[in-house]
This record gives structure tokens, sequence and C-alpha cells, in this order.
């Protein structure tokens, strides 16, 4: 069959942009030669490279191309498929021909022999497994009423069994919230105080504070507070002295901010 | 009404039984009706038989079954298709299972009990994951410790898994020499069936 010379060229062209073609796969870019070379060198991780994206470019590059040679195609089939075998050799263990094989490798792998006993063993439960699924194939035709998975019903008898039941909980909760009472009340709890209400811990406080100032006249709020004063203890002291200084009972000073505080006895009349 | 569908009367016991099959999810035991009724086994037995071919020669929309050591109504296998686009109820009791779910099943079946390394060693891999899948679905159950180093769990199979394969007992599965002869007789035998 004899060819235009105008056929030729084009084909000629498109031969020509095929064996242009260039991969851009992760870590590639380039010639699908040059990309071939490399993978069967094994510069490149066959394993990186995705042969359905690979494919799909080429197919999109094809269809840009509009015309292609069977020559040119087969050429890409065959660099596609070496890829795929380099992926799937790439899978299996691969012996270094430099690294002689120890012996203890050697006498790990199970010999011939061993290998079609182990199959020969196996063999006949793989054609149990294939019946298994003959019969579960065969059993699947038939439907039983499905397990309900509504929750349970409770049997509580007739209306005189629930109410006397439910008083019986009654009496029972009754119970055990009188016993737990006067186990709170009776129960001694080592170095915890009692709750105190407020007022009361800073009417003490105030007490306390009178007691102090009665014997020494002028005293200030560290001495007050002690060595290691807790938060609680610092607010109830504060509160009753605004509150002694209120009343007059006292005079307080502070000569500057976050400083001590002076607490001094008021001798002077009291304020009504 | 027996007349129209064909069916024969039925007998007291035969009665009762037809409606405990009709309440019961669960295959029925001789054993637990025989206590229950005050009958004989034998008498139990020979009622279901008889009921069984009542259904089967009744043309009726329902079977009866003997499965897992008990009976069982269950769905006229003809009726499979329809009933699946019937209900979800129906297609959730297909358990979908893996050709290495299908072969832990199969070794355990016939070497039980069976521990996990003697599974392993049979077919040559790792099939913890797969013990779990199969103790889920409740096909198989621990069934104690073996005697070998580490006291080894022992595993058995579980009347769901009878019930799964329409086994009556385990004595049901062919030998595995007799399952040899059928697949070098017929080598089809199982073609197409995973």
């Amino acid at each position: 069959m004899q060819l235009d010379s105008s056929r030729k060229a084009d084909i000629n062209k498109t031969i020509e942009k095929i064996s242009e073609f260039h991969v851009e796969v992760e870590g590639f870019s380039g010639p699908l030669d040059l990309l071939c070379c490399l993978v069967e060198s094994r510069e490149i991780d066959v394993g990186k490279i995705n042969v359905s994206e690979f494919v799909k470019i080429y197919g999109a590059f094809l269809q840009s191309t509009e015309r292609a040679s069977i020559a040119a195609i087969a050429d890409f089939i065959s660099a596609a498929a070496g890829i795929l075998l380099g992926k799937v050799t790439s899978l299996l263990p691969s012996f270094d021909d430099n690294k002689e094989i120890s012996e203890k490798d050697l006498k790990d792998l199970p010999s011939e022999e061993e290998l079609i006993s182990m199959l020969e063993r196996y063999r006949p439960y793989r054609d149990a497994a294939r019946y298994l699924g003959v019969l579960k194939k065969e059993s699947e035709r038939y439907f039983s009423r499905p397990v309900p998975d509504e929750p349970p019903l409770y049997d509580l008898g007739d209306l005189f069994g629930v109410s006397s039941l439910w008083w019986q909980l009654l009496r029972d909760k009754q119970t055990t919230q009188k016993r737990d009472k006067s186990t709170a009340e009776n129960m001694f709890m080592d170095g915890v105080p009692l709750a105190v209400p407020e007022e009361q811990q800073v009417e003490n406080r105030i007490s306390e504070l009178g007691d102090i100032i009665r014997e020494v006249t002028e005293t200030d709020l560290k001495q007050v507070l002690g060595r290691s004063p807790s938060v609680s203890n610092l607010v109830v002291t504060v509160l009753a002295l605004l509150e002694m200084s209120r009343l007059g009972k006292i005079r307080i000073f502070q000569e500057r901010m976050f400083g001590n505080v002076r607490i001094i006895r008021d001798d002077s009349p009291q304020r009504s | 009404m027996s007349g129209s569908s064909g069916m024969t009367p039925l007998n007291d016991l035969e009665k009762v039984l037809e409606a405990m099959l009709f309440v019961s999810s669960e295959p029925v035991r001789i054993k637990d009706l025989s206590d229950l009724l005050d009958e004989r086994p034998q008498t139990i037995e020979n009622a279901f038989y008889y009921l069984q071919k009542n259904y089967e020669t009744g043309g009726r929309g329902m079977e009866i079954l003997r499965v897992a050591g008990g009976w069982q109504m269950v769905s006229h296998h003809d009726l499979n298709d329809i009933l699946e686009n019937f209900t979800d109820n129906v297609r959730r009791q297909k358990i979908r299972l893996s050709k290495a779910a299908m072969e832990c099943l199969a070794v355990t079946a016939y070497n039980q009990p069976v521990t996990r390394s003697e599974i392993e060693e049979i077919r040559g891999v790792r099939c913890e994951r797969v013990l779990d899948t199969l103790l889920s679905h409740k096909l198989i159950r621990i069934a104690g410790r073996g005697k070998g180093t580490g006291s080894p769990l022992l595993y058995r199979t579980t009347d769901n898994f009878l019930t799964l394969f329409g086994l009556d007992s385990i004595s049901d599965l062919p030998t595995l020499e007799e399952l040899d002869e059928i697949s070098t007789g017929d080598p089809d035998l199982f073609t197409g069936v995973s």
C-alpha cells in the first residue's frame, strides 16, 4: 500500500512526538526511555510509580496527538509492562548477588519436600473451605425469624405486685437515707473542721483579734496571720479588721501598696 | 381451611410445636421441649417430621428444617429473591466471609478443639484477625486452654456455625478424604464458589 507524502510526513511527526513523550511522575520528569532505563538500573524506586496514572497520562497524550503508529504504542506497552514487572519484582524478597546466602538463611527456608508436604496438608482444608462455601450459599436461600433487637420486656405481674414493689423500694430508700444521715452525724473526721458559716467565722476572728489587741496595743497583719496563712484565713482576718475598724475598735494603716498593714488599738471614745 | 391449603389437620402436640417454631428465632431443641411438654423425645421428633412433611406437601411459603441439633421454621428456598427485596431483616442474616475466614473455619471445624498456632501451621499464614472476626460473628468460641507451652486458647465451632451452613451437627460434614475424592473426581464441583 502506497502512502502519499503528506500522510507519511504526518506519521513521522507523530512518531517524533511520541518519542518525545515526557513523563512526570513522583520523583521523575523526563522522557519515557530514560525513566525505563532508571527503573531497570534501580536508580528510581519503581514502587513509587503509579502505573495507572502513567497510562492515563499517555492516553491523554495520544488523544492530543490524534494519530499514533502501532509500533510506537507497542513500544509504550512494552515500557509500561517493564515498569509493572519491576514493581512486581520489587515486592518479592531479593538476594544480593554479591552477598552469599548464609547457611542459617538456608536452614530457615523450608525444603522442597517440606513445602510439598505443607501444601498437601493445606489442600484438603482449601477444598473444605470451598465446600463450606457451597453449603453457605445453599443455606442463604432460607431466612428465619430475626432475633429481636427491641428492649427486653420486664414481667412485673399485676397492679398489686407493682404497688407492693414500689412501697418496698420506698421503704428501702427511706431506711438507707436515715442510716446515711445518722452515719454522717456520728462520723468523726480527724483534722477536718466542720463547715462554719462565713459570718460566724468573721465574728470568731473579731473576738480573737480583740484579745490580741487588748494585750499589745499595736501589731500588724503579718503577725496576726502567722507564718503560713491560708487564703480563707486572710480573707476572714481582713473582713474582721475592717469590721473592727468600722466599729472604732482599731485603726489600720498601710504605708505603701502591698505593704504590711499596721493595726493599732483605738483608745479614743467608742462611736455609737 | 385445611382442605383449601392442602394441609392435613394437626393434632394438639403438632399445633403446639408449629406455634413454637413460629415464635422462635433460634432452632428449637427436642430436649428442651421434652422437658417443657412432658413428652418423650421420640414423640416430639416424630411430630416434627410429620410437620416437615406436611409443609413440604402443603405448598406453603415456609419450610421446617432440622438444623444445629434442633428444628427451625424458615422461609421457602424458592422465595429468597423476593424476600431479599422485601425487608432488610433478611439481608442482615447474610454474613460475608473472606476466603481466609472460610479456611480458618474449615480448619477449626475439622480439628476442633484447635489452637491458633495449629491453624496457622496448616494455612501457613497468621490468622489472629480472622479469628477475631469469626469470634465476633459467634461462628467460633473459645473452648478452654490447651496443655502446650503457654496454655494457648482452644477454639471450637458454635451452633451459629451449624445454622449458617445449614448443618444439623458437625458430623454432617464429609471427611477430608471424602472431600478429596469428590474434588479429584470432579475438579469443577466447587467452581465459582468462594
